[in-house]
């Protein structure tokens, strides 16, 4: 699949990967593909042991600018379960990835993409970027779990109730985004950070997994799936 | 919309109720009377179809003073407990409303009156409102929890044992509170603010609110079951055919 992406570019430059979504007529969307090719993308900087680094980019104007919603159009329920567990697939690659990823966000990065920052370790933003996170204007729900982990509960809620758009300085003040750079000084902040950061040894950049009670888990999901009244759980929980 | 309770006013209007703190003369301690019309108030606009927000306000120039302790005196210990256990019912209701639940702390926010807003699920702020844990200082105890969840533990034991006021820029700083307002413009802010939610699909907010709030109360991989099964509820739906449709319209005629 790495030689044949439609979606997605990847460069290697030394020990960092540059990974680019790549559908700029599109504002990069993320649709079925792409969420494909970036579950593949990560799998290959798994595999190779010379990779220190990951940096998220987005070609042309903005670096994501949402779900891909035509695709959705007339899809069955079916499709749309499998294309958004596809995407949790994709997010759960970038975030489990033992290498450091850094996204680098410009534009009006929406949803999705959002949501793809969001895994990423941290984020770095050009100064102009806007925020949002649709979901409750579109009647979907999403970013539930990591954006109040990042930002509080109680500014995820507000940000996911209203809709509305964000800036870079509120991004910075909540925590969304570590760092708001120039334009004119986009690349070599971001090569500072790239250089700091893999002037690490490999092995101290790994990162460690966190093991899960299983008991408390299970639990815990069939007390919610209680509450929503949410049939067949062996199909929801993998 | 309209209905008086003893202590509390809920009124519904436009999409919007409102839960009135209603004792202005007490600057609206809380009391035994309150945290029942309260527990009622909050049943009230759940079950009241055309309310899609809930603003959550004090009458006068308080939000809340905090608890009655007027009303404690000579009172027994089974009392007391009796009075504490209504109030825990009451902020249970208001943190487990289906609907979106907005604190406006317009002035003093004491005590209880920072349970109350801490049961909602987040607070906007006059620049002329104060927050105060005064628990400590009257030899009880509260409010542990849902602050320390919020501005994080070390901050909320600061607050709590040395019982002092902070101002609404502190209260911004520690994530108290999401916005600081101009008392003048808080008005047109909460405005501003209800009307970007109220025309939002009522089942998205609810389905993200309880994924929000179950989920940073479990470890991660959990809180993803629980948005997992939230999504399946909503497509069991057909309200997200909706959004789509109308979503990718407004895309195509703006492209064309």
């Amino acid at each position: 699949m790495l030689d044949a992406m439609e979606t997605l570019t990847l460069e290697r430059a030394g020990d960092v990967v540059h990974l680019t979504l790549n559908r700029p007529d599109k504002r990069n969307a993320l649709n079925y593909r792409m969420c494909e090719e970036l579950i593949a993308a990560m799998k290959a900087v798994e595999e190779d042991p010379a990779v220190k680094l990951v940096v998220f980019r987005g070609a042309g104007v903005t670096f994501c600018g949402g779900a891909d919603v035509h695709e959705r159009k007339g899809a069955s329920i079916d499709w749309m379960r499998r294309r958004r567990l596809l995407a949790f697939e994709a997010y759960d690659a970038i975030q489990r990835c033992t290498r450091p990823c850094i996204s680098v966000l410009h534009g009006t990065v929406i949803g999705s993409g959002c949501g793809i920052a969001i895994m990423t370790d941290f984020v770095v933003a050009r100064e102009g970027a806007t925020f949002r996170f649709p979901e409750a204007a579109i009647g979907s729900v999403g970013a539930t779990q990591h954006l109040p982990r990042v930002i509080g509960k109680a500014m995820a809620k507000e940000l996911l109730f209203t809709a509305r758009f964000f800036n870079c300085a509120e991004a910075l003040r909540m925590g969304f985004v570590n760092a708001v750079l120039p334009a004119d000084g986009l690349e070599e902040g971001v090569a500072g950070m790239v250089a700091a950061i893999s002037a690490a040894p490999a092995a101290s950049l790994s990162l460690f997994k966190r093991r899960i009670e299983e008991e408390v888990h299970d639990r815990q999901v069939r007390a919610f799936q209680d509450f929503l009244a949410v049939p067949a759980i062996d199909e929801v929980v993998p | 919309m309209l209905k008086d309770f003893q202590t509390v006013r809920v009124t519904v209007e436009d999409k919007v109720a409102t839960i009135l703190l209603n004792r202005a003369e007490k600057r609206n301690a809380l009391n035994y009377q309150m945290c029942v019309d309260l527990h009622e108030a909050v049943q009230l606009v759940t079950e009241d179809a055309e309310a899609r927000v809930v603003l959550v306000r004090g009458a006068g120039p308080s939000f809340c003073a905090g608890g009655d302790g007027k009303e404690r005196v000579g009172k027994s210990e089974a009392w007391v407990r009796d009075r504490r256990m209504k109030a825990f019912a009451a902020y249970d209701a208001l943190q487990e409303c289906p609907k979106p639940c907005i604190a406006v702390a317009h002035g003093p926010v004491i005590g209880s009156g920072g349970e109350i807003a801490g049961a909602c699920d987040f607070t906007i702020a006059s620049d002329k409102a104060s927050f105060r844990y005064p628990e400590t200082v009257h030899g009880s105890v509260g409010a542990g929890q849902r602050l320390a969840r919020t501005v994080g533990k070390a901050m909320a034991k600061d607050l709590l044992f040395t019982g002092r006021t902070i101002d609404a820029a502190e209260a911004l700083r520690i994530r108290l509170v999401n916005r600081v307002i101009p008392h003048d413009e808080l008005e047109a802010a909460v405005a501003q603010l209800v009307a970007s939610i109220k025309d939002n699909f009522p089942l998205s907010i609810e389905l993200m609110k309880k994924c929000i709030d179950w989920g940073t109360e479990s470890d991660l991989r959990t809180g993803m079951a629980y948005e997992r099964m939230a999504i399946d509820r909503l497509l069991a739906t057909g309200e997200w055919r909706k959004g789509i449709d109308n979503f990718a319209d407004k895309l195509t005629n703006k492209a064309g």
